[in-house]
């Protein structure tokens, strides 16, 4: 099978700033900053993969070698069947980047003569270069203000133009780095929903997101990727990763009759991990019920058929998933702390 | 291919020209050079034709022809690791990298503008002397000042690509420029001719391409 994006063992290695008096004793010594450390990685056509990860990570290291920007020191990656080291053109054919770096634009060109300049570079015609340039607009819902200069748009437009740009040569892959990073919420939601909605659903494009924003991985990404110090800790849908953190499920119930007695039944189940309540504070004669089980797929019945047996009346039930702040927390303890 | 030297021409421009008191400035400098060493040549007057018998013996136009092109030495040398800076601060070089245009390309066709505005400066440096300045072109050998032209931007251009891959791995600190463009102000004939250096320093400038340039540079235009 043909992966969108695949990677074996890579390795980057970047030299380190050495100070003087540290070049004066051991001139020849040549120190390194491993920035990827044998980064394995399989994306599938059409998913939308999530690389999450803390600043200094390695995720815009990755994105560039993947993007033939740079070389690896060791492993090798084929990028649509392509490999990085010999097929660099057929790469640049296929792909598309965009940075969340807002400053990689000509500021004193207009947003359309940005991208008329760009687009040329991909080797279309002067008429490739007009039609193509008039359908991304149309799919970004930028025609109104690109031939405005650059420099006077807000920082959410910014973002749309790198998103048009890295559109351009209609790439199946695209590669994203921090696309929401200086974007208020409503802007990053717009960005988030163009990608989800428009890119992957509606064209079937595959997307390689870099972000170290947990919400907006989980709200996007198929599936996700933890990097820490160049290294994958993690890998899977969300819920995976939360399995793999904990094989808890928290239940938030709100009951009218609920006695002690229902309550130590409840508990005395073996997949029963934790159960406590407390009185509803905006309504005394309510009970507030949490209990975390263990293979809540068959605890929750149990636990519904012996409340509602015992006379109690459930008014709601709410679950509550582990939130993917405390999944990456943990796996970056677990597996980040031994290297 | 042509297409794309236009894109490059048209993005260079367009952004040079915003910048209007900068464009116009630059060309304001010209007029200023000019009459600085028309005086400084009146100054000298014929104590200089010794010197410079074999290019007409006069100061003023060896001088202007000497200023005149070697802003093309600047401009080979800088313009190629200027070009690669400029991308790497702006960063629209990764965004260029990215597409199908191989790196050379890039490089050579950013660099097209700096060399068609040098050419108008030339341009202007020469008709200021020629029309305002009383510089003696008579017989100018045309074919041969563009055939030499040509051997000056690519030699020049030769050790700009050198120098650029200085800036491609130190970002920063580029020996080459800073000793081609010292040495050949100094040791080139640009403001003075070799003739009037120590026969030990004349060695210097039989290393620099910028002497041999000038020196046919002002034959075929003197």
């Amino acid at each position: 099978m043909v992966y969108a994006i695949e990677t074996l063992g890579l390795i980057k290695r970047f030299p380190r700033r050495r100070k003087l008096s540290q070049i004066a004793r051991h001139p020849l010594r040549r120190e390194t900053i491993t920035a990827l450390s044998g980064v394995d990685l399989r994306v599938e056509e059409g998913e939308l993969f999530g690389i999450l990860g803390p600043n200094g990570a390695g995720k815009t290291t990755l994105i560039k070698l993947l993007c033939t920007l740079i070389l690896p020191d060791a492993g090798e990656a084929w990028v649509s069947g392509y490999s990085i080291f010999h097929e660099e053109e057929s790469i640049k054919r296929s792909i598309g980047l965009v940075t969340g770096e807002e400053r990689s634009f000509y500021w004193r060109l207009s947003g359309r003569a940005n991208l008329e300049f760009f687009t040329t570079l991909h080797n279309m015609s002067s008429s490739q270069v007009r039609k193509r340039i008039n359908k991304v607009l149309e799919t970004l819902e930028l025609q109104e203000k690109v031939d405005d200069l650059f420099h006077t748009y807000s920082t959410g437009m910014k973002q749309k133009l790198a998103l048009a740009r890295g559109l351009i040569n209609n790439p199946q892959i695209l590669f994203i780095d921090e696309p929401t990073k200086s974007l208020d919420p409503v802007a990053a939601q717009n960005i988030r929903k163009l990608v989800r909605e428009r890119l992957v659903k509606e064209q079937g494009k595959t997307v390689f997101l870099a972000t170290h924003n947990l919400e907006e991985a989980e709200q996007i990404c198929d599936r996700l990727a933890i990097i820490d110090r160049g290294k994958i800790l993690s890998l899977g849908t969300p819920s995976e990763m939360r399995t793999t953190v904990s094989k808890e499920d928290r239940y938030v119930l709100k009951l009218r009759a609920l006695t002690d007695e229902t309550v130590e039944k409840i508990r005395k189940d073996n997949k029963v991990a934790h159960i406590s309540y407390r009185p509803d504070p905006a309504n005394p004669s309510v009970s507030i019920l949490e209990v975390r089980l263990l293979e809540h797929e068959s605890a929750l019945p149990l636990v519904i058929e012996t409340l509602v047996t015992l006379g109690a009346s459930i008014l709601d039930c709410s679950h509550f998933e582990v939130p993917l702040e405390d999944v990456f927390a943990e796996v970056v303890k677990r597996k980040g702390g031994n290297t | 291919m042509w297409q794309k030297i236009v894109a490059f021409i048209k993005r260079d421009f367009s952004i040079t020209a915003s910048y209007r008191l900068s464009f116009f400035f630059q060309f304001f400098g010209i007029l200023f050079f000019v009459v600085t060493f028309y005086f400084i040549a009146k100054l000298f007057g014929k104590a200089a034709v010794p010197y410079l018998a074999s290019y007409g013996g006069d100061y003023f136009s060896f001088v202007l022809i000497g200023i005149a092109f070697s802003d093309y030495l600047g401009v080979g040398l800088s313009s190629f690791a200027g070009t690669i800076r400029q991308g790497q601060m702006l960063g629209t070089l990764e965004a260029m990298l990215v597409t199908p245009t191989r790196v050379h390309t890039i490089v050579l066709f950013s660099s097209i503008w700096q060399f068609l505005l040098t050419s108008v400066r030339v341009l202007a440096y020469i008709l200021l002397g020629v029309f305002f300045f009383g510089v003696n072109m008579t017989r100018p050998n045309i074919p041969a000042a563009l055939l030499i032209l040509i051997l000056t931007i690519l030699a020049f251009s030769s050790l700009g690509i050198i120098s650029a891959s200085f800036i491609m791995v130190f970002k920063r600190g580029d020996p080459l420029n800073w000793v081609m463009g010292s040495f050949s102000t100094l040791f080139g004939g640009v403001l003075f001719p070799i003739t009037i250096l120590p026969d030990w320093l004349q060695k210097i400038s039989y290393f620099l391409p910028i002497t041999y340039s000038l020196r046919a540079m002002r034959h075929a235009l003197l």
